[in-house]
């Protein structure tokens, strides 16, 4: 054991104080390293998709709105990622031009996807594995049917709050609950949480109570003006 | 400085302060909560668009319309047709159906028996080789069972025996075989058909209409429509039904449950009080206008009330009060019948008392339906097949070379099992075509595995009970890769293979042949709905028939100290299913208590034999024996043991092994006085306890 | 917590226990549309997960005045819930518009407080995982998530037909909650568009199934003033949402615990509330 000396005077005793907490340090700062950069990436499987899909060609080039590919069946379900036969409303061939000798990288990457595409999944009748970016739990239920209606009951009239767009292009009601589309608009990885199995994309309830628990959502006109409670059952299954 | 004990601590102590200020933790307790909700041994439901298609029950004998919702397109679940004119509603058994795909008791090869006894998988090929070469050398020593009456695999088999030359073609033992005999006795050229739909009172003797006789959803839709909801205000009256049902039989079964009345009567009796009734219809002042009607009349009266009374156990004054509503309801009808081996005696007495009614081919009557059409030249009607009577092929000494099995379950469903199952033991080589690995396939040398009515194209002409000519297809809408092939189609392929030709090389070209015969539209093949016929045919010069009713329906001894009372419930599934996954939970602890079924004895009976609630007994008949427990049931009649047919599976999956006792065993059949089949609803049983 | 919510939708039943013969289609519906696991020895009865059980009833008299009859008993859906307001973390609660008693299975910690609670044993426990022969984990719908051993689970009138029903009124363009000819909010859901499996595969029409609060529905109309239509336990005041309905006599005396004299037409008496 050290003889218990006061140090506050001695400069050579500070150093030495400093020195004790050094390993203190290198541990806070060493935990900070992996808990902030290290295993938060050690958590994910990231997984590419078969096949580069670009979200801004489709919107800015082609004009498509999300309804054009996603939309709701008339039994009230939703489509999620559309099966070859909505591709082929426009996909007839391979609509890229063929890149010319000056074309860039990306060019080029996006006339081989399409290639590939046409090739390999639709002229054959193959649906394309996607990974999935959100896929809701097995015990929720999402009525895309019901945000599109509700949503825009009182947002469409509320502008300055919050921009939701328009029914016919919701984009910004889409974006509110996706993965952004300049993250998708890459080959954006699919990143899968080894514990719990589900996508980095994948919805926490909290985000669903943001709205859902906002008493200015269901106490705003009158109770339950748009019936979108926070009872159990309004999302569980 | 170097590493010491302290320098460590003082590093973890930052490392654990640090990790503080980092999402991990939270992030961990966060994950770990989800990860503990999603087990991987939990299975998760597959998703993707709902699709729908219309197809008809193969599986389920009593006429059910189905409609099946596809998941991504693999079948999930069965839904009612109800514009179907045979739907509304489902059966027990065909709800099922889909999860019956995946049974554990399916067949999916080939399995050939070796020397050594032990079943190997082999090929289709393989398979449809070592039948052919089979067949060849059986010839017309081949013997065939179809246990599928209104498919047309029955008329493939047919052609094909009559082409080998063999004369063994047969079905299981029905109740249309039954009916068939009595219009045949009769001189009745056609089928029995019952038109409930515009009859305004039903008497059901035997024939457990709502539960597991003739086309029992449409029996019962037309139940559930002719009678409204009770509605009755405080003090008011009720409203009225526009059908009166009433149920005579042994166990107040599941009719009997909703029935206006219930007739208790001694199990196999059903033809005694029929023609007792007739003597009254008769006395009554009704007559017809037959051949041999004073001799029938002359037989009727022997049967006075009192006598009836006696021989059925009906008590008189409720005998008295049914003829009554028969005379006085404008369009009654008399449906007699039996879950299997009630004889042609008792149907030909309610074909006599019907007759009596005057309703034969009248709205709201018996009906007489033109026979089935045939587009196979070389096959027998289906009349013909029926005079083949399977248990005196069993008891025969002299057993064929081959005997091929379609989608039929003698080893369990005949009556006295043990001795079918030793004769079939007996015959060289057995072929079976069946779904599930069942009593009878456990006993053949070729196994071939047969698609379920889901994964096979096959269709469905008249089930019994049906009051109109009515012709389904059903489509395959299961999967595609269940290595299960089509008896048609292999039975077809093999006869050209042989140089037998019998007029069409696959099973579809003959359904389309069929639809064009019954003036189906559209795609001959679609699945689902029904061309449907109310063609009748001529009612005729019938005749009686009394020198032969008197003795098939001759009162005999009871063959024990109890009678039994064979009696059956649509979710124990058929012979061939045995019980589905899910249905054995819809037992009650009454009727099954872990590996113990329950007989049904009246209080009375149960005293009159020392025996009482819950005491394990034995029931015994002719060298069979089964094992069960008392339900003391005041739903049964005096000095008779009820037990459920259905009950104790060897073969097939766990849910339907081990549970109970088949009552077949303790069954024995006799020969039915002068109609030529045997029947079994007279049998009966020694009790004591076990 | 759930005092007695008024909603403008409540959905019901009336069951004909006249029509009834007992034959099990609508428990066999049930397992299958709600993807409950088949159980190869199911006599153990406790040990049976069952979201709706059929009982046979009988008129207790000798052969041959001996009756039977039928009785389907699904979840009651209580309006003054003995379940709910026991559940220490709110796993079950009636919350939404059509006053369904709602499960959460990833909520619930398996005390079993409810199921002492329900007077009617309509919960049942999860004693082992759900366990599917090979395969038959392909034929579970997507409609409804399977459960792990450890929790409760119940009857929820099919409320994912309920989401389904809404889904496609939406789809339509339509408003789901609309004013009908008596001013009051019904569901804009047609009459047959939201049915139960257990009421849909019933081939005696015995379960009827729709909005009580609505007198265009056939419920209501059997409900409503008539004398042979009764309720469990009625006088526990839990206010259910099942009715049955029989001519009867003896069957409807069944429906409580009566005293040999007593008569069933009598205004009931709540008992006092102790929830």
């Amino acid at each position: 054991m050290e003889e218990k000396t006061n140090c506050t005077e001695s400069p050579a005793c500070r150093q030495k104080c400093a020195a004790a907490l050094l390993p203190f340090l290198g541990g806070f700062i060493a935990a900070l390293v992996l808990g902030w950069l290290v295993i938060p990436s050690l958590l994910f499987d990231s997984e590419t998709q078969p096949l580069l899909f670009s979200h801004a060609t489709h919107m800015k080039k082609a004009g498509a709105v999300c309804l054009d590919c996603h939309s709701v069946r008339s039994d009230g379900s939703f489509t999620g990622i559309p099966q070859n036969d909505v591709c082929m409303s426009c996909h007839n061939g391979i609509l890229t031009p063929e890149p010319g000798q000056g074309a860039s990288p990306v060019e080029k990457a996006a006339y081989q996807a399409e290639k590939s595409f046409v090739e390999n999944y639709l002229n054959p009748g193959k649906p394309v594995p996607w990974r999935k970016h959100q896929y809701q739990p097995q015990n929720v239920f999402f009525s895309h049917p019901a945000h599109f209606q509700k949503c825009y009951t009182c947002h469409l009239t509320m502008q300055g709050r919050l921009n939701l767009g328009t029914p016919e292009n919701p984009q910004k009601l889409c974006a509110t609950c996706h993965v952004s589309l300049e993250k998708l608009d890459r080959d954006a990885p699919v990143e899968t949480n080894i514990l719990t199995g589900y996508s980095s994309g994948t919805l926490k309830m909290s985000e669903c109570e943001r709205c859902h628990a906002n008493p200015g959502h269901f106490y705003a006109d009158g109770r339950g003006r748009t019936f979108a409670n926070n009872a159990c059952f309004t999302c569980h299954k | 400085m170097g590493f010491d004990r302290r320098a460590f601590l003082k590093i973890a102590a930052g490392a654990s302060a640090g990790i503080m200020v980092t999402p991990v933790p939270w992030k961990l307790l966060d994950d770990v909560s989800i990860w503990s909700q999603n087990w991987s041994w939990i299975p998760v439901p597959a998703r993707g668009a709902s699709t729908y298609a219309e197809v008809f029950s193969k599986m389920d004998p009593f006429g059910v319309p189905m409609k099946i919702r596809k998941v991504g397109g693999l079948p999930v679940r069965v839904l009612p047709l109800p514009e179907h004119p045979l739907g509304g509603g489902l059966s027990p058994l065909s709800i099922a159906e889909v999860q019956m795909l995946y049974s554990p008791g399916r067949l999916r090869r080939p399995l050939l028996r070796g020397a050594d006894g032990k079943l190997t998988e082999i090929s289709w090929p393989q398979a449809s080789k070592k039948l052919q070469d089979e067949l060849k050398n059986a010839g017309g020593k081949a013997a065939f069972i179809s246990g599928d009456e209104t498919s047309s695999v029955t008329e493939v088999l047919s052609a094909f025996a009559n082409a080998l030359g063999s004369e063994d073609m047969y079905l299981m033992p029905s109740e249309a075989q039954s009916a068939a005999k009595a219009a045949e006795l009769m001189g009745i050229d056609a089928r029995l058909g019952y038109d409930i739909e515009q009859s305004d009172h039903l008497l059901a003797v035997g024939a457990n209409i709502l539960e597991n006789w003739g086309t029992v959803l449409r029996n019962r839709r037309v139940f559930a429509n002719s009678r409204p909801h009770s509605f009755r205000k405080d003090g008011g009256e009720e409203t009225g039904d526009s059908l009166s049902l009433v149920y005579a039989g042994p166990v107040q079964n599941n009719t009997a449950a909703v029935a206006g009345a219930w007739l208790p009567v001694y199990p196999g009796t059903e033809g005694i009080l029929a023609l007792g009734m007739a003597n009254m219809l008769i006395e009554a002042g009704k007559t017809v206008a037959a051949r041999d009607f004073e001799e029938f009349k002359a037989l009727a009266s022997a049967y006075t009330p009192e006598k009836t009374a006696e021989l059925t156990g009906v008590d008189g004054k409720k005998l008295e009060a049914e003829v009554a509503r028969l005379l006085t309801a404008q369009k009654p009808l008399l449906i007699v019948g039996s879950s299997a081996g009630g004889g042609a005696g008792p149907i030909m007495a309610g074909v006599a008392v019907n007759a009596l009614l005057g309703n034969i081919n009248k709205p709201g009557g018996l009906v007489l339906l033109p026979k089935a059409a045939k587009v196979l030249k070389g096959a027998s009607d289906l009349a013909e097949i029926y005079r083949n009577d399977l248990i005196k092929f069993f008891e025969r000494e002299e057993k064929p070379a081959l005997l091929l099995i379609h989608e039929a379950n003698p080893a369990f469903a005949l009556p006295n099992a043990q001795a079918c199952a030793a004769a079939l033991k007996a015959v060289p080589f057995k072929v079976c075509f069946s779904t599930f690995m069942d009593e009878t396939a456990a006993l053949c040398d070729l196994i071939l595995p047969l698609g379920m009515g889901l994964e096979r194209l096959d269709d469905v002409e008249t089930p019994y009970g049906s009051g109109k000519i009515g012709y389904c297809i059903s489509t395959a809408v299961g999967r595609p890769d269940a290595g299960v092939l089509n008896t048609a189609n292999v039975i077809l392929n093999i006869a050209r293979r042989l140089g037998k030709d019998l007029g069409f090389e696959l099973y579809a070209d003959i359904l389309k042949a069929k639809a064009g015969l019954y003036g189906k539209g559209g795609d001959p093949l679609a699945g689902g709905f029904a061309v449907e016929s109310a063609e009748r045919a001529e009612a005729g010069a019938f005749s009686f028939r009394p020198e032969v009713l008197g003795k098939a329906l001759a009162p005999d001894e009871a063959r024990g100290k109890l009678r039994l009372a064979v009696y059956g419930r649509a979710s124990l599934g058929t012979d061939k299913t045995g019980i589905p996954p899910y249905n054995n939970k819809t037992l009650r602890a009454d009727e099954l208590a872990g590996s113990l079924m329950s007989v049904l004895l009246n209080r009375a009976t149960a005293a009159r034999n020392n025996l009482a609630d819950g005491d394990k007994v034995s029931l015994e008949s002719g060298g069979g024996k089964i094992v069960a427990r008392v339900r003391v049931f005041e739903g049964i009649i005096n000095d008779t043991a009820g037990v459920c047919r259905g009950f104790g599976h060897t073969a097939l999956d766990e849910f339907s092994r081990d549970k109970g006792a088949n009552v077949m065993e303790v069954v024995r059949p006799v020969p039915e006085p002068e109609t030529g089949l045997n029947f079994w609803a007279k049998a009966g049983v020694d009790i004591k306890k076990a | 917590m759930s005092a007695n919510k008024h909603f403008n939708v409540k959905w019901g039943m009336a069951i004909d226990l006249d029509k009834c013969t007992g034959c099990g289609a609508c428990m066999v519906a049930c397992q299958a549309e709600n993807n409950l696991a088949p159980l190869a020895d199911a006599s153990n009865k406790q040990r049976v997960p069952n979201w709706l059980v059929v009982y046979e009833l009988s008129n207790k008299k000798s052969f041959p005045d001996h009756e039977i009859a039928y009785l389907p008993r699904p979840c009651q859906q209580c309006a003054e819930q003995p379940c709910a307001t026991v559940c220490p973390v709110v796993a079950t609660e009636r919350n939404e518009e059509g006053g369904i008693v709602s499960q959460i299975y990833p909520r619930c910690i398996g005390c079993r407080y409810c199921m002492a609670a329900c007077p009617y044993h309509a919960r049942c426990f999860n004693w082992f995982d759900p366990v599917w022969p090979k395969g038959m984990e392909k034929a579970l719908t997507p409609d409804v998530s399977t459960r792990p051993r450890g929790v409760v689970e119940k009857c929820t009138f099919c409320h994912h037909r309920f989401m389904q029903a809404k889904d496609k009124v939406r789809a339509g363009g339509g408003e789901v909650y609309v004013r009908g000819t008596d001013n009051k909010l019904h569901c804009a859901v047609p009459e047959d568009g939201y049915v139960t499996s257990c009421a849909e595969v019933c081939p005696n029409g015995a379960i009827v199934f729709g909005d009580l609060n609505n007198p265009e529905h056939r419920v209501h109309r059997l409900v409503t003033g008539n004398a042979n239509a009764f309720r469990l336990l009625e006088r526990l005041g839990t206010d259910t949402a099942v009715y049955y309905i029989s001519r009867r006599e003896w069957v409807r005396r069944l429906g409580d615990n009566y005293l040999p004299d007593e008569d069933t037409q009598k205004p009931k008496q709540i008992l006092p509330k102790r929830h």
